[in-house]
């Protein structure tokens, strides 16, 4: 039993030895220009891996990048690099092994950025720790990119799905859900609100986005409304069939005799679109314009 | 003689804030028409003040809206238990009726709820030639309680508000009328029962729902008065109270006027609640 305990004890420690990766303890201080800008200099301490190049020896590394046309020789190396977001050059100069002196120039959205480092070796460190560390920053980005993404889905804005540089899977989820009942009606609500973002989820901006024939997409989901009598859908969107419902269940009743529970909302919608001017689908839905243009107007009238 | 009776006036005056309560410093824009298909002339006011409308100052004809009028004129020598009788013309009155014969009398206080909860012509007829001898000189005090009231669009050809030439009225008038009529007790009192149960002198019994369909139908709702003419179309004068709120809605000529009363009572509140927040 002890023996075991031991040997339990010394696979965990030699687990941790091996998981330990040599690093250096860098000073590295950091001063960034771009046109009509000059960002306050910076210093920071970082570990870097042992035999780490280019970016990532300056403590400034991202995964999403990538290097090339590499070129090394004594005391200096030189490289381009290629990111999501732009792309640049840069070039380190050694000072023997503890010190360095760098500059790395990128251009994005048509603006170069100049970064001028020097960095001074002061000690040992374990890599494997910041490299954990990386891992969790990245991996927790990553996961506020895809929070970021799954709102703009469910949100149907494709604006944010480009701003935010979602994956394409992303695109196909806003596409999917536009074109369920559910989604269909969101946009189909949505009026021009002068406003990019916003805009982009209006009917025809989504369709443009997904490539779909909006009144294809709206004759298909009629017929499955009308299959599952879904009465919030038929009423906003499908005039067709909310005409005869309407006519049946609505205005062939009395006020007196009001129609059957599962249809009143759908016939108090259907009152306020004929008092608006219009039946049922007939024109994009705004049933909250004059609720909102009203509270407006009763804030101005009793100032609250 | 009028017989005042000071707490219940107060307790109307409740009421009354509900049409009149203004709006300090209001300004006096339009209100907007989001409802364009909702009744020939409109006017929604939520706590006095007006959120919506439709052609407010359209001089149209109010049908038995006019019965408001009617009935403040009457309550101008209120003797509840006074007998009223029923003339040959009174009986012959057509539209809405009690049923009332040559010869029924009946208590005034009854005749007048017969007035405004079944906006019943024959005691209109009956209630006026009371009041004033004959319609003719009744519809004179009204025309002048319409002018002292500042009701401009306003004019009365007959007590009980059948079509006639130049019997007209505004959304903005009823409304005003409807305020002036809600501040009195009795009147308060009548247009908010949901039914009428009166029995003649010869113990002739008449039992009607009240005209005003809102009454326990929406939430809230607490009088006040309907009409009905081939001329006017439908017509309502329709108060509802939610909580320390009131919507009044009026509408002439509104041909689905139940379910747009309804309709536009809810988005009222809505609104006011949206300009709460």
């Amino acid at each position: 039993m002890r023996l075991t305990l031991a040997a339990v004890l010394l696979a965990a420690a030699s687990a941790a030895f091996a998981q330990a990766e040599p690093g250096d303890l860098w000073d590295v201080t950091t001063s960034m220009e771009m046109p009509g800008m000059k960002l306050p200099t910076q210093s920071q301490r970082v570990c870097v891996p042992r035999g780490a190049e280019g970016p990532d020896a300056m403590g400034a590394g991202d995964a999403r990048c990538t290097m090339s046309d590499v070129k090394r020789s004594p005391g200096k190396f030189s490289f381009r690099v290629q990111c999501p977001d732009g792309s640049g050059t840069g070039e380190m100069n050694y000072q023997g092994k503890d010190r360095y002196t760098s500059r790395m120039t990128m251009t994005a959205d048509g603006q170069t950025m100049t970064m001028v480092s020097s960095g001074a070796r002061v000690g040992d460190c374990d890599a494997s720790t910041v490299k954990k560390q990386v891992a969790a920053i990245e991996a927790q980005a990553a996961a506020g990119m895809a929070q970021m993404c799954g709102s703009a889905v469910e949100t149907l804005l494709p604006a944010n799905l480009t701003a935010y540089q979602c994956e394409p899977r992303y695109k196909t989820d806003l596409c999917a859900r536009a074109g369920t009942k559910a989604g269909f009606q969101t946009v189909a609500s949505r009026q021009p609100a002068g406003n990019p973002v916003l805009d982009s989820g209006t009917l025809p901006e989504v369709a443009k986005f997904c490539g779909i024939d909006a009144d294809a997409t709206r004759t298909r989901l009629c017929t499955e409304a009308g299959k599952a009598e879904d009465l919030d859908f038929i009423g906003a969107q499908c005039p067709a069939l909310a005409a005869p419902i309407a006519q049946r269940e609505c205005a062939g009743r009395s006020f007196s005799s009001p129609p059957a529970e599962k249809y009143r909302s759908f016939c108090s919608e259907y009152a306020r679109e004929l008092m608006q001017g219009g039946a049922p689908g007939a024109q994009p839905p705004t049933p909250t314009d004059a609720i909102k243009e009203g509270a407006k107007r009763l804030k101005g009238l009793f100032g609250r | 003689m009028r017989v005042t009776v000071p707490a219940r006036r107060a307790a109307a005056g409740l009421l009354l804030l509900a049409f009149a309560r203004g709006a300090p410093g209001a300004p006096a824009t339009a209100p907007p028409d989001p409802y364009p298909r909702v009744a020939s002339a409109y006017l929604v006011t939520v706590n006095g003040a007006e959120l919506w409308a439709r052609a407010p100052e359209r001089a149209l004809p109010p049908a038995s809206l006019t019965k408001l009028m009617t009935a403040l004129v009457v309550l101008d020598d209120w003797r509840p238990d006074a007998i009223v009788g029923t003339s040959a013309r009174a009986a012959s009155a057509t539209g809405s009726r009690l049923g009332l014969r040559e010869g029924d009398r009946l208590r005034l206080a009854d005749a007048f709820d017969a007035l405004l909860v079944a906006s019943a012509n024959d005691a209109c007829v009956a209630l006026a030639e009371h009041a004033a001898g004959n319609t003719a000189a009744f519809v004179a005090r009204m025309n002048a309680r319409a002018r002292a009231l500042g009701l401009r669009a306003t004019v009365f050809r007959n007590p009980c508000g059948l079509d006639a030439p130049g019997h007209v009225s505004s959304a903005r008038d009823l409304h005003r009328l409807a305020a002036v009529a809600m501040a009195e007790p009795e009147i308060a009192r009548a247009v908010a029962l949901p039914a009428l149960d009166v029995t003649t002198v010869g113990g002739r019994r008449f039992r009607k729902p009240a005209g005003n369909l809102l009454l326990g139908r929406v939430p809230g709702a607490v009088g006040v008065k309907s009409g009905y003419t081939r001329g006017a179309g439908k017509c309502l004068v329709g108060l509802v109270r939610r909580g320390d709120d009131a919507v009044v809605v009026v509408l002439l000529d509104a041909p689905d006027r139940w379910w747009s009363a309804a309709r536009l009572i809810d988005d009222a509140f809505a609104a006011l609640a949206e300009s709460r927040r």
